[in-house]
């Protein structure tokens, strides 16, 4: 372990150095704040607005929106840390493979587990906290621009979804991550699984979007549904892992 | 009799269906300053795979001081210079051998005092601070084998630590690769340039083809009027692969 977390400081204190760090969290802030908030906005409002026109009283309208709220609050972390995970954390494994420095890093008492974990923390922990910050600063945000004005009462998602952010997105989160991990060690046109690997992702955030908001899934579905991707992770990464040798990723630094 | 620093016995390697070692066999002994020659492509690069446990051999034994070559207890007890340096060119060379001395499991009251008196070998105390970025290729080589050297490994394997750098760079380095020699090190020294290996190295082998043409003490070579260079194009036909 304490090889481990050498491995991961290393690699957040390179992050931290480098000027792409700060310009991707500029941006995901930026896309959170304009698009997300006015997004936001917009469904809440909007639902806010049919509410009130139905005679509804302003705690019955603050009782029907939580769910929404909960649901915004889940899908925007997620979407958040995985932004932040393509376009900043995640390239640092890719310069170790073009640059070789993982080959020497792969001829040192380091096993292969240690790197994969090392790599893989190294990715999850700031897109993690980045990802947190921003879902809860846009849900509080588009709670005080968008519903207390409205409603006359401040809405925030209850428990069970706070527990459902902070544990099960996390979870599924930290699966995806090495699976990816996995894939760019062993994989020698990175960039290529990059995209293909955010499109389909980006697919999935979609469909889940329609499902929860077109559904109104509840806190409940949600954990159940992140279990289920979760097993789905669990099963690709542990059969890709049996397949990840030294020789797998040296070959594949050549491209 | 001491145990050989490296012992490969008859051991073969396929990469992609194709034979890259043939059944190769040597010894290197402890105090060696072992040249390792051979052609582009003739099968240096994957040699020092096997031996740093980057490639298991399909077949034979690959043995450092006595443990498997893939083994930790192997890998701690060897320094190495890859084809590539692997430097981090964000970071500075102090923290470039920081990295290193942790991963390495160096403590942290020893970590800076080691760190010091290699940056002084290596000639780069007064770059110490400075990202690796903004080195020439020359210095670069001379930090890369101040990393070998952390650890106080027995056993040093280079792989071509001149190619590339200019006349300067090259006897900086092979200076510095002396002075290890000198303090009883292990060197195992994979290159192309000849006149490097005669200089500095007591015993040779040329591979070629994945298959190994000689193995003895360079002093031995010549004994058949033929120099170093005319033994090697007599042996590998003299081109690459």
């Amino acid at each position: 372990m304490r090889q481990t977390m050498v491995i991961v400081r290393k690699d957040l204190r390179e992050a931290l150095r480098t000027g792409a760090f700060y310009f991707y969290v500029a941006l995901i802030l930026a896309i959170t704040a304009v698009v997300g908030v006015r997004a936001l906005g917009g469904v809440i409002g909007g639902q806010v607005d049919t509410l009130l026109e139905q005679g509804l009283a302003p705690a019955e309208v603050a009782a029907a929106i939580e769910p929404l709220m909960g649901t915004v609050l889940v899908m925007l972390s997620l979407q958040s840390m995985v932004m932040f995970a393509f376009f900043g954390s995640g390239h640092n494994l890719v310069m170790e493979k073009t640059k070789r420095s993982l080959e020497s890093l792969l001829c040192t008492p380091v096993s292969l587990k240690q790197v994969c974990l090392g790599k893989t923390l190294a990715i999850f922990v700031p897109c993690v906290v980045v990802g947190l910050l921003l879902a809860f600063a846009a849900v509080v945000g588009a709670d005080q621009l968008f519903l207390a004005p409205k409603a006359g009462q401040s809405v925030m998602p209850g428990a069970a979804t706070i527990v459902a952010t902070l544990v099960a997105v996390p979870l599924v989160f930290f699966l995806f991550v090495a699976l990816v991990v996995v894939l760019q060690l062993i994989i020698t046109r990175i960039q290529w699984i990059n995209g293909i690997l955010a499109g389909l992702f980006a697919a999935i955030v979609v469909a889940l979007n329609y499902g929860l908001v077109g559904f109104g899934l509840t806190p409940q579905s949600i954990v159940f549904v992140s279990l289920a991707v979760a097993a789905v992770l669990v099963l690709a990464t542990v059969f890709l892992s049996r397949i990840i040798t030294k020789e797998r990723i040296v070959l594949s630094s050549k491209g | 009799m001491a145990q050989a620093a490296i012992a490969l016995d008859n051991v073969s390697k396929s990469l992609g269906g194709r034979p890259i070692l043939k059944g190769i066999s040597f010894v290197v002994e402890q105090g060696d300053v072992f040249g390792y020659l051979g052609p582009n492509g003739a099968g240096k690069t994957t040699t020092i795979r096997v031996l740093m446990g980057l490639f298991p051999p399909n077949s034979g034994n690959a043995l450092i001081m006595g443990k498997n070559a893939g083994s930790d207890d192997a890998r701690q007890r060897v320094g190495f210079v890859l084809e590539a340096d692997g430097l981090y060119e964000n970071m500075t060379a102090d923290d470039n051998l920081d990295y290193y001395a942790q991963i390495y499991g160096l403590s942290s009251d020893s970590r800076g005092r080691r760190i010091d008196e290699l940056l002084e070998l290596a000639g780069l105390s007064d770059r110490a601070r400075d990202k690796i970025s903004s080195y020439s290729k020359g210095m670069r080589q001379r930090l890369a084998l101040a990393r070998a050297m952390l650890h106080e490994p027995d056993l040093l394997i280079l792989d071509e630590p001149t190619a590339g750098l200019d006349p300067t760079g090259q006897i900086e380095v092979r200076q510095t690769i002396v002075d290890l020699a000198e303090r009883g090190k292990t060197i195992f020294l994979s290159s192309h340039n000849l006149d490097e290996v005669q200089r500095i190295c007591n015993r040779i082998a040329l591979i070629d083809k994945g298959k190994i043409k000689l193995c003895s003490r360079i002093d031995e070579v010549s004994s058949d009027g033929l120099s170093l260079e005319q033994t090697y194009v007599r042996l590998t036909g003299g081109g690459d692969r």
